[in-house]
Parts: structure tokens; C-alpha cells; sequence
């Protein structure tokens, strides 16, 4: 027989004021989230064009997707983009924060400096990398031309296409950077000092220390970084298009041009529903391998 | 290098691509000149702006004759709602159009609407799934079959029958065919023109060649493109731009001068992979691939909507009549435009408009007739200035109205008179489709990924099935 516990005043009113700050976020949920989200189960058993009425064709959809291989390229397409994003992203930003954490005169401004791509509005960003990948006048293919090196096609080649557009999501990620930063501000200097006593030198300190502290943040970026490439399209559709050749046609893409551009609305929704098992699966896969080398510090 | 440097560094290589892309003046000598959208503010008593000031308005509104019909109007006040595609420009010419309509017909109020073209569609659907559409609503002439054939839109016969005045002869009849359906009319042309070959004659004269005209074939077309290709990088001249790919006129402007199609006229069967749509989208790949004579998709990267013709780095285009008023108003290049090539099997180019359609869930039909008559009457154009209006009588007034030269004006007319029409050109719901399909393994052909044969059976096998989605009950 177990004990019951009884909850404390203060505990019932922490758990009241936590339910009254929660309350916004799911009363906007139920109201503009999940009715959506039920709509979009029932959606993809239908053929419905908007201008006709709905008609009920069981799994015709899964079938056809499954079927379907522009879906697959596109899935391809999007694990390809998100891999990409997320590993370079990650490991850039994660070294960006640490030379922003030195304690610097004008630290302030390069921290500013760093998070103003964040802030830039996203069509801007499009038209600013259009100019950059550009393989003939582009700041890249120039830079390496310097070195002597031919740079790619960036975006008008098919095998440079997500690599290019993978560069382009980094320069935004100031976000990350400062949830980085918070981190590192957040690892006691008492590990640091004790490291220095054991005669432990900078790599090791970093590795030692810094990485392992830094674990648990690393892994929400990596977690919230995949959710949101998975999902990634408009900045792809203003600069490719999905092209060339469907190079770059990723599944939000996909799904966008089925549902407003067909009006192909209960495709749109199966395929709606295959990113959510992708982004499910992605994210089990992180959380089972999580174990192995995130470090929770009062675990 | 210490902490502080490989900071400067970061710093340095996050805001570089903002100062490069300052910098570089050939972007910005390329861009177009910005379209103005978004809402603003018109008197609605005055309504007018620097480019349409109202007492000009004023004036031409009362210098017209404006039509009549039989239809009566309202006995009592109705509103209707008109939604069209413009920008800030058009839509002060619009306004003022509306207000001086609202004088004629003071029963009639009128709430425009007005939507960016690439939103339009998406928003005007949705409404159409919530049983809201517009009285009157613009059409691009690739939608209307869907409409049509969802009962979403009204005809307009009925009403023409009731307007004697209305001569349907002043419009091209082989550029209906989008805006009909089991011999009723569903839409009246906002504008209609034909594709014509354009060139530049400070190009020509430079590579002293003679000038196209109406005596030209493809071949001869071929051969000049592949004599006015010079120099490279961002001095490259084009013979040709842009290069043809999967579009709804791929037929009507490139297969069938030689006797070839995209799709078959009832848009059911692909016809691209036979011989001779084979042997016309095969010399344009070696015009791409082995002459350069057209821009690469690498080369148009950086012009996104903007075609080379128009910054002066392409010899030859085939476009629309409508780029006549663009191309008036720059001073950067003599141009000049002439009949299409000839193919083997004839001379062929696409009569294309966009339309008005009245729908089928308004509630002041008349009233909405009363609207579209005299928007698309000749007085309408003549007041709206069009470039392209689908009332032939117009056509002359607003020529000289916009700088459009007599004789280029006349060409268009011609055309539009002998042999445009609207014979090939993709209209039925599956079109989009179609098109989205088989433009990225174009493209792969483009890029010499595949061959051409590779290419077209591929595009053959991927846009057959798709067909079935344009079978109309």
C-alpha cells in the first residue's frame, strides 16, 4: 500500500497559476489548431476540389501517395534539406555562440550584429541569397573564384540546389544562437575552475565541460531545428520554386501546390498527415539516441 | 588569430552578403521597375492620381458614348461587388471608372475588390467553397472551363440577346473558345492579344543583319539566334530568350508551325513524344545546349521575371502584344515586332485574354450586366487605355493613347484578323497540373541530365494519367 501524497497549499497554488497561464495558449489551440487538425483526418478520406461536394474515397489518398513518387522525391528532398540545415546549422551557430560569450569590449553590438538576419523579413532574405548564389555574379562563386575555384550552379543545379538552400538557413538562425548563449551562461564557473586545478587545457575544458553542459540545449535545438526544416517552404518556393527539375520540391511544397494551387484539398491533407508521422519519427529517433549523449546535470 | 579577429570574421561574413548585395548595380540594373500594389487612398469624390488626374478623367468620361441595352435598371439601390486583378496604378482608373458609372446608374452602388494575381485564385476559391463569390469577378482564361463546369458561373448570352447594340463581331471570335461551353458564353475578354516576335534593332543593326519580318521561318529564326549569340558572363548576348518549356501555349507558339501539339484539342491524350512536337522541342534543346543561343537556366537565375529581351541581352522574343506598352516606354533600345515564324506546316499564334464572368450565385444579374457591358464596351477600353483591348474599335484610340507606333498597332490587328486563335492553347482544370508535371523534366533536359526522346516520353508517361482530370461531365 502506497502512501498518498497530499498537496501543499503552495503547490495547489502553483498549479493554479500555472493552468491560468497555460489557459491562452490552449484555448487557441483547441479554437485554431486542433479543429484544423481534425478537419485534415477527415479531409484525407476525401476528393474535394472546393467547388464540388466532397466525396468519400476511403485510403484512395494513402494509396496514392504512397504511389506517388513525386511524394518520395519530395520526402527525399526534405530529409535532405533538414539533415543539411540542422547539422550545419547546430555546429555553426553552437561555435558563433561561443566567440559571442568572450568577454569582449562591443560584445553587444556583435551579438546585435549576429541576430539581425533574424529579423530581416523572409522575402528580403530570398532576393539576398538569389544574389549571392548567383553561380556567375554570386558572393560565394566569387569568393572561391579567388581561390581559383569554380564554384557550382548553387540553385540552377540540381545537385547544388539544397546544399545552397541549406547555407541560406543558417545566416537567419540569430534564435538559436541566443538560446546558445543562455546556455552558456547557465554552465557554473565552479566546473571550469575545478577543470583548471586538474591541469585540464582549453580542448579540454570544452570537451569536458562545455559540450556536455551544453548537451540538453544542443538537443533542443537539434529537436526544434528538424521540426522546423521538415516544414520549411515559403523561402523555397519564392527562390526555386521547387526546381530545377524538382530538385528542391520538399514535402511543405508539395503539399502546398496540392492544396492551393489544385485544389486538390484531400491529397493535400494525406500528404499533410505523412509530414506529421515524418516530424513523429524524426523527433522518436532523436529522443531513443538522446540517451546515449545528452547529460541532464541533476538526472 | 585571436578571439576578437575570428569575432570581426563572423561579423564580418554575416553582414557581407547585405553590403555585396548593395553593391551590386548589375542586379539592380536588371530588376524591374517596381509594381505598385497594396491599398491606398482614393477620394470618392475625386478620385484620381498623378498618372490618372480626374479632370482628364472627367473630360474623356464625357467625350465617350456610352452604350445602351435593353436591360433595365434597378428600381431601387442594389450593390454588387467587382473583383479584379490590378494594381495601385489600374485600380485609381478603375475607381474613377466606377464613379462615373455610379453617375449613370445611380441605383447601382459598386464595392470593388481587388487581389495580386498569384492570390487570386486561392482566395476566390475558397469564397466559391463558402458560397460568397463576387458579382463580377476576373477570369485568366485558364480557369473559366473549371468554373463553367462546377456551375459556378452564369452566361452572358441572355443578356447580349437583349442588347442590340452589342456587336460581338468587334471581338475576335477564335479567341472565345476559353469562355465557352456547350455553345454559351460564360465570359467577356478584358483584353485579347496575340504573340508576335519581337526584336531589337540596335542588336540587329550592330550584327548587321537584316530585321525579321513576315517573310521568316523557324529556320531563319534558328540561324539569326544562333549569329547574334556573343560575348559572355554578364555582357552575353542572347539570340533567343527565353527558351520554350511545358507551357498552356507550348502548342500554339512552338509545335504546331510544325505540325506537332502538347496535348490533342480535347486535352485528353499527350501528343509531345510524337515526331514531330519531338523535332520542334529538339532543335530548341540544341539551340540551349549546343549553340547557347538561349539563356540557361543558370544564366536566368538571377532575372526572375525579367526577361532578358527587356534589359537589352536577347536579340529575339516571341511575346504578347501587351509588351508593346513596356517596351514604348523605355528608351534603352530601338525595338521592333513582326509576324511570328513560319513553320512547315503554317503560322500560328495564341489569341489570349483574360475575361469577366458573371456568377451564378448573384443576386443583381442585371445590375452586374449593366457593369461588364459597359466596362467591355469600346467606350470602356477607350477610357480604361488599354493596350491590348479585346474591342477591335478600341484598339487605334488607345495605340496612340500609350505611344504604341500606328503600324505596330495595325500588325496587331492583322493577327488578331487573320490567324490568332485560341486553337492549342491548355484551358481545361487539369492544366496547372499538366504543366507543373512536365516542366521539371524539361528542365532536367535543360540542364543535359536527359535526352530529348528521354524527356518527352517521360513527360508523356507522367501527364497521361492527369488527363483524366479533364473529363467535364
Amino acid at each position: 500500500m502506497t502512501a498518498v501524497s497530499v498537496p501543499t497549499p503552495l503547490a495547489r497554488r502553483e498549479a493554479r497559476r500555472f493552468h491560468l497561464f497555460v489557459s491562452p495558449w490552449v484555448v487557441g489551440f483547441v479554437l485554431f489548431s486542433a479543429g484544423p487538425i481534425l478537419a485534415a483526418i477527415v479531409l484525407s478520406f476525401i476528393q474535394w476540389n472546393l467547388l464540388q461536394a466532397p466525396k468519400w474515397v476511403g485510403f484512395a489518398n494513402y494509396v496514392r501517395m504512397v504511389n506517388d513518387p513525386e511524394f518520395w522525391e519530395s520526402i527525399g528532398n526534405t530529409v535532405e534539406y533538414g539533415l543539411g540545415s540542422v547539422a550545419l546549422g547546430v555546429t555553426f551557430t553552437f561555435l558563433l555562440a561561443l566567440l559571442l560569450n568572450q568577454p569582449l569590449r562591443f560584445q553587444g553590438l556583435f551579438r546585435t550584429v549576429m541576430y539581425l538576419p533574424s529579423v530581416v523579413s523572409g522575402l528580403a532574405t530570398a532576393l539576398l541569397w538569389l544574389n549571392i548564389l548567383h553561380p556567375d555574379y554570386g558572393l560565394i562563386n566569387k569568393v572561391l573564384a579567388s581561390f581559383g575555384i569554380q564554384g557550382p550552379g548553387w540553385l540552377a543545379s540540381q545537385e547544388w540546389a539544397i546544399p545552397g538552400l541549406v547555407l541560406m538557413s543558417v545566416w537567419g538562425a540569430g534564435n538559436t544562437i541566443v538560446i546558445y548563449l543562455a546556455g552558456l551562461q547557465g554552465i557554473p564557473r565552479t566546473l571550469y575552475e575545478a577543470a583548471e586545478i586538474d591541469g585540464a587545457g582549453w580542448w579540454r575544458r570544452f570537451w569536458s565541460v562545455t559540450v556536455p553542459m551544453m548537451s540538453p540545449v544542443i538537443f533542443f535545438n537539434v529537436v526544434t531545428g528538424f521540426i522546423a526544416a521538415l516544414q520549411s517552404y515559403v523561402l523555397i518556393l519564392v527562390m526555386t520554386e521547387g526546381g530545377p527539375g524538382n530538385a528542391t520540391m520538399v514535402l511543405g511544397l508539395y503539399i502546398y501546390r496540392h492544396a492551393f494551387v489544385y485544389f486538390d484539398m484531400g491529397y493535400a491533407a494525406t500528404l499533410s498527415w505523412a509530414m506529421f508521422v515524418l516530424v513523429i519519427a524524426v523527433t522518436a529517433i532523436q529522443f531513443s539516441l538522446a540517451g546515449r549523449w545528452v547529460h541532464y546535470e541533476f538526472k | 588569430m585571436n578571439r576578437r579577429q575570428m569575432l570581426a570574421l563572423a561579423v564580418a561574413a554575416a553582414t557581407a552578403p547585405v553590403l555585396s548585395a548593395c553593391a551590386d548595380t548589375r542586379q539592380q540594373k536588371q530588376a524591374a521597375a517596381p509594381v505598385q500594389s497594396g491599398a491606398q487612398l482614393i477620394d470618392p469624390d475625386r478620385p484620381g492620381s498623378d498618372a490618372w488626374p480626374f479632370e482628364a478623367a472627367e473630360q474623356l468620361n464625357s467625350s465617350l458614348t456610352w452604350p445602351k441595352t435593353n436591360v433595365a435598371d434597378p428600381a431601387s439601390k442594389v450593390t454588387i461587388t467587382v473583383a479584379m486583378t490590378t494594381d495601385a496604378v489600374t485600380e485609381v482608373r478603375n475607381a474613377q471608372f466606377d464613379f462615373f458609372f455610379k453617375k449613370r446608374h445611380p441605383n447601382i452602388e459598386i464595392k470593388r475588390e481587388s487581389s495580386p494575381f498569384d492570390q487570386f485564385l486561392t482566395k476566390y476559391m475558397a469564397q466559391a467553397a463558402g458560397g460568397t463569390l463576387p458579382d463580377v469577378l476576373y477570369n485568366h482564361y485558364s480557369w473559366t472551363q473549371n468554373l463553367i463546369a462546377n456551375q459556378m458561373l452564369h452566361p452572358v448570352d441572355e443578356y447580349i440577346a437583349k442588347t442590340p447594340e452589342f456587336d460581338m463581331e468587334d471581338i475576335p471570335q477564335r479567341g472565345l473558345g476559353y469562355f465557352k461551353r456547350d455553345g454559351k458564353l460564360y465570359g467577356l475578354p478584358t483584353d485579347m492579344a496575340p504573340k508576335l516576335l519581337f526584336y531589337n534593332k540596335d542588336l540587329f543593326d550592330k550584327a548587321g543583319l537584316d530585321y525579321p519580318d513576315e517573310s521568316w521561318t523557324f529556320d531563319k529564326l534558328f540561324e539569326t539566334a544562333r549569329k547574334m549569340t556573343s560575348g559572355s558572363g554578364a555582357g552575353k548576348i542572347y539570340g533567343f530568350s527565353p527558351m520554350p518549356v511545358p507551357a498552356p501555349d507550348l502548342s500554339a507558339v512552338f509545335l504546331m508551325p510544325f505540325g506537332g501539339r502538347f496535348l490533342d484539342a480535347s486535352e485528353s491524350k499527350v501528343l509531345i513524344n510524337e515526331p514531330k512536337a519531338r523535332e520542334a522541342m529538339g532543335r530548341w534543346l540544341d539551340l540551349l545546349l549546343k549553340d547557347k543561343a538561349v539563356p540557361s537556366l543558370a544564366e536566368l537565375q538571377l532575372l526572375e521575371k525579367v526577361d532578358p529581351f527587356k534589359t537589352g541581352h536577347a536579340a529575339m522574343l516571341i511575346n504578347g502584344a501587351w509588351l508593346m506598352l513596356e517596351l514604348s516606354k523605355q528608351k534603352a533600345f530601338k525595338w521592333g515586332a513582326t509576324h511570328v515564324p513560319k513553320g512547315p506546316d503554317g503560322r500560328f499564334t495564341p489569341a489570349v485574354g483574360s475575361a469577366l464572368v458573371m456568377t451564378a450565385a448573384s443576386k443583381n444579374k442585371d445590375a452586374a450586366w449593366l457593369y461588364m457591358h459597359e466596362f467591355l464596351s469600346s467606350s470602356g477600353y477607350k477610357f480604361r487605355q488599354i493596350t491590348s483591348p479585346a474591342r477591335q474599335s478600341a484598339w487605334d484610340a488607345n495605340a496612340k493613347a500609350v505611344g504604341i507606333p500606328a503600324e505596330t498597332a495595325k500588325l496587331v490587328k492583322d493577327v488578331l484578323a487573320d490567324y490568332a486563335s485560341d486553337d492549342g492553347v491548355l484551358r481545361l482544370p487539369a492544366n496547372k497540373k499538366v504543366v507543373d508535371t512536365a516542366k521539371p523534366i524539361w528542365e532536367r533536359a535543360m540542364l543535359g541530365k536527359i535526352s530529348v526522346d528521354d524527356a518527352l516520353k517521360e513527360i508523356a508517361d507522367k501527364v497521361t494519367p492527369i488527363l483524366a482530370e479533364n473529363k467535364i461531365a
